[in-house]
């Protein structure tokens, strides 16, 4: 006998009656309590898949006609009701309904659903996987969602990194729908400056247009190179999260090595004076300098070598230092070794 | 050599960790223990540290097996002076982030060092053809960055022979700190060793220490400090008492935090790890540790619930959320729980066998106790042949607590069982 699931009837009963017993006026318990009587069969869903069925045809139809944050009578908007809808296949107690129905529907309509979601402006933490599902469906209709997430520089959130995820996707998006990056509207001084031109690199890479990428490089090294560092890392980083796309990679360094080397070494030049933003937040830090290194390893050269050497005494980035260099050493030797 | 004669040039990989294993095994005594087989690239080299290692009395350690090999490879007649000058090149090429030098620079350097051991020049071509360097056109390095490593670490023991008190000075730096476990097992005075060990402490060095690869004295001195910081944990207990800090404006809600008499050392925190890595030696200890923090607990909690007229089970879970469900803990015994929970959840620690052992060691009969009913419900919740009346009694005796926090632990009891099963 094994799992609690696979013990006889009469002692699964046991614990269904005692879980049974003890829901009372605690929301939060009582979600809990109801997972469990759900997974043992116990309850049902308190909504048909009839009824969430008829649920998405009426979200739908009303998105045909009416704009997604446009409040109804009640206050709510077609935005919260379809984030809403597509929020309860994450539901233990719901998902059995809501989930197939979400499944079922054709990529348009499922765009149509997600894109109104995507349009919640309240905080969730489930836009990240509304902007994943819409990046993978690559729908025409989802160019203003793709649009309204970078068109401005990323800020900070409750989750971390969250802006920049959705940031990332866009771009991936309106790439894949072959559709243009929106009018930038935010500043134009740093780090503005240099989102704005990775943006360009990055849609230049996922489009193929890479000739446009030098200027831009140039661009950004001239006119905003401190933010430059900052962008390029934190795009990198979270641009790579395999939940937008996992065949998408953002790694400008092959693409444009000496432009990355030249800005990084900037970076460590100036490095106390860089802002770099979501990826040093405290005991959550991803250890910037450490990504630096690991790039460095692979496209530095001397001159890197040289700036990095001043870092190889410090307490917290000197073993990342070190590491760099003898990786950098090791492949300047084996290009230059005879044959 | 006419075509048709010249044979075939075969390039053999490199060795698998297990075909390393195999071949060090056959040459070597049992329970002989060597950290890392990377230093020795070819099945010819792995035999030879074996033998190394047979040669040597004892349990060796790594350092020691190094060393032989080392004198080995340099062979009987050179072997003193050659190893002098091979930890001065090691030293220098560590130095300079690169095992490579150019012939004219690896010549210099020997030179120098052969002189001043009043050797002959000419031995620098012998220990050049020895397999502890690769020759290459325009250079020379050593064939492996662990053989590098344990030469440099005998230097600097060498070094710092007369004044081992400096040596903190040296290992401070990023450079060298990779090299402590070398250096400290390279140490004769056992408190000076243990000393650089605990000022150096993490998990990796300790969990080396107690498996001996850093030498028996060593291991003995880390078991006296386990010991220590077990004791150090009861006392704790012994002392337990608990703050009520009340919501301010810079905090919008109540705290009870356990009274902190002594901060515990950043090596206390390094060695409760290694205290839960090895559960089974542990386990009756850790168990009597969490029994007297959850009976010192409900008695603290009843102190500070008459004084600060607050309900107990509020001041259980008050208790809970800042000390067992939110980090960092305060208390020694506290991160002992995290550390269970942690490893529990990750399914590294408990086996089926040892979740058994635990379930034992952990009941708490039918008197609630707070820390072994909350580590008891993650025994139960990754079982998969689950005892249904146990884990029933303890969601009674969690949910009858009116704490939040058991009640949720209770909860997922039953909650990840189930979805595990699914």
């Amino acid at each position: 006998m094994h799992w609690l699931t696979e013990q006889p009837r009469e002692i699964v009963q046991k614990v269904v009656s005692e879980i049974e017993s003890r829901l009372g006026n605690d929301a939060i318990l009582n979600t809990s309590l109801f997972e469990i009587l759900s997974r043992l069969g116990e309850l049902e869903s308190p909504v048909s898949k009839e009824s969430a069925q008829d649920e998405v045809s009426e979200l739908l139809a009303e998105l045909q006609i009416r704009s997604t944050n446009e409040p109804d009578e009640l206050g709510t908007t077609l935005a919260e009701r379809a984030s809403s809808f597509v929020g309860k296949i994450f539901e233990e107690i719901f998902m059995g309904s809501y989930f197939p129905v979400f499944d079922n529907l054709c990529p348009e309509d499922k765009a149509t659903l997600l894109n109104a979601a995507a349009m919640d402006l309240r905080f969730s933490f489930n836009h990240d996987f509304f902007l994943a599902e819409i990046v993978k469906l690559k729908q025409k209709s989802s160019k203003k969602v793709f649009q309204m997430f970078c068109c401005r520089t990323p800020k900070r959130t409750f989750q971390l990194g969250q802006e920049h995820r959705l940031f990332a996707a866009s771009v991936v998006g309106l790439a894949a729908i072959e559709e243009p990056l929106p009018e930038w509207v935010d500043g134009n001084s740093s780090p503005c400056v240099a989102w704005k031109a990775l943006r360009e690199i990055f849609y230049c890479e996922l489009t193929g247009r890479i000739d446009r990428a030098e200027s831009l490089w140039k661009h950004i090294e001239s006119e905003d190179p401190l933010g430059g560092v900052s962008a390029l890392l934190q795009l990198r980083f979270y641009a790579n999260d395999p939940l937008i796309d996992s065949q998408v990679r953002f790694l400008p360094e092959e693409a444009a090595p000496l432009a990355v080397k030249r800005l990084l070494e900037i970076g460590l030049k100036n490095w106390r004076q860089l802002d770099l933003g979501d990826l040093e937040v405290g005991v959550f830090s991803h250890n910037p300098f450490g990504m630096v290194c690991d790039i460095l390893a692979r496209i530095g050269g001397e001159q890197s070598v040289s700036l990095l050497e001043a870092f190889t005494r410090d307490a917290q980035k000197g073993s990342d230092a070190i590491r760099a260099i003898r990786a950098i050493k090791q492949r300047l030797r084996a290009v230059t070794s005879p044959p | 050599m006419p075509q048709n004669i010249r044979g075939k040039t075969i390039e053999l990989g490199d060795l698998a960790d297990e075909e390393r294993k195999r071949i060090y095994g056959y040459y070597a005594p049992m329970g002989t223990p060597l950290l890392d087989l990377g230093a020795f690239p070819t099945p010819q080299d792995v035999k030879v540290a074996a033998q190394a290692a047979a040669a040597l009395s004892g349990r060796s350690t790594p350092a020691a097996v190094y060393d032989t090999y080392v004198r080995l490879v340099l062979g009987q007649a050179i072997a003193s002076v050659g190893t002098k000058v091979c930890r001065r090149i090691a030293h220098h090429v560590f130095r300079q982030f690169s095992p490579f030098l150019s012939h004219e620079e690896f010549d210099a350097l020997a030179e120098d060092a052969l002189s001043e051991f009043g050797a002959p020049v000419a031995w620098i071509e012998r220990i050049k053809a020895t397999r502890l360097f690769e020759q290459e056109l325009d250079g020379i390095s050593f064939s492996h960055d662990l053989l590098v490593n344990h030469l440099i670490a005998a230097d600097i023991v060498h070094s710092h022979r007369s004044n081992l008190e400096e040596l903190p000075e040296l290992l401070d730096q990023p450079l060298y700190r990779p090299l402590v476990a070398e250096v400290v097992s390279r140490i004769a005075t056992k408190q000076t060793a243990v000393g650089l060990l605990l000022r150096y402490a993490s998990s990796q060095i300790f969990e080396s220490a107690y498996l001996g690869y850093l030498g028996e004295p060593i291991r003995e001195g880390l078991f006296r400090f386990l010991e220590e910081v077990l004791q150090r944990t009861e006392a704790e207990l012994d002392a337990l008492e608990l703050d009520f800090i009340p919501a301010e404006s810079d905090r919008s809600y109540p705290c009870v935090l356990p009274h902190v008499h002594a901060k515990p050392l950043d090596a206390d925190f390094c060695a409760l790890p290694l205290i839960i890595n090895h559960l089974k030696t542990f386990l009756p200890r850790i168990a009597e540790v969490f029994r007297r923090y959850g009976d010192n607990l409900l008695t603290a909690i009843r102190s500070l619930a008459r004084t600060e007229r607050l309900r107990q089970s509020a001041v259980l879970d008050l208790f809970l959320r800042e000390e067992i469900v939110c980090s960092p803990a305060r208390l020694r015994c506290s991160q002992l729980v995290h550390l269970f929970l942690e490893r529990s959840h990750s399914r590294s620690l408990l086996t089926t066998e040892l979740s058994a052992l635990c379930e034992t060691s952990f009941e708490a009969g039918s008197v609630f106790n707070p820390i072994l009913d909350y580590v008891t419900c993650t025994v139960w919740e990754r079982r998969h042949d689950p005892n249904v009346p146990k884990m029933l009694g303890i969601f009674r005796k969690c949910w009858e607590s009116n704490s939040h926090y058991l009640r949720l632990r209770a909860i997922d009891m039953f909650q990840f069982s189930v979805a595990l099963a699914h």
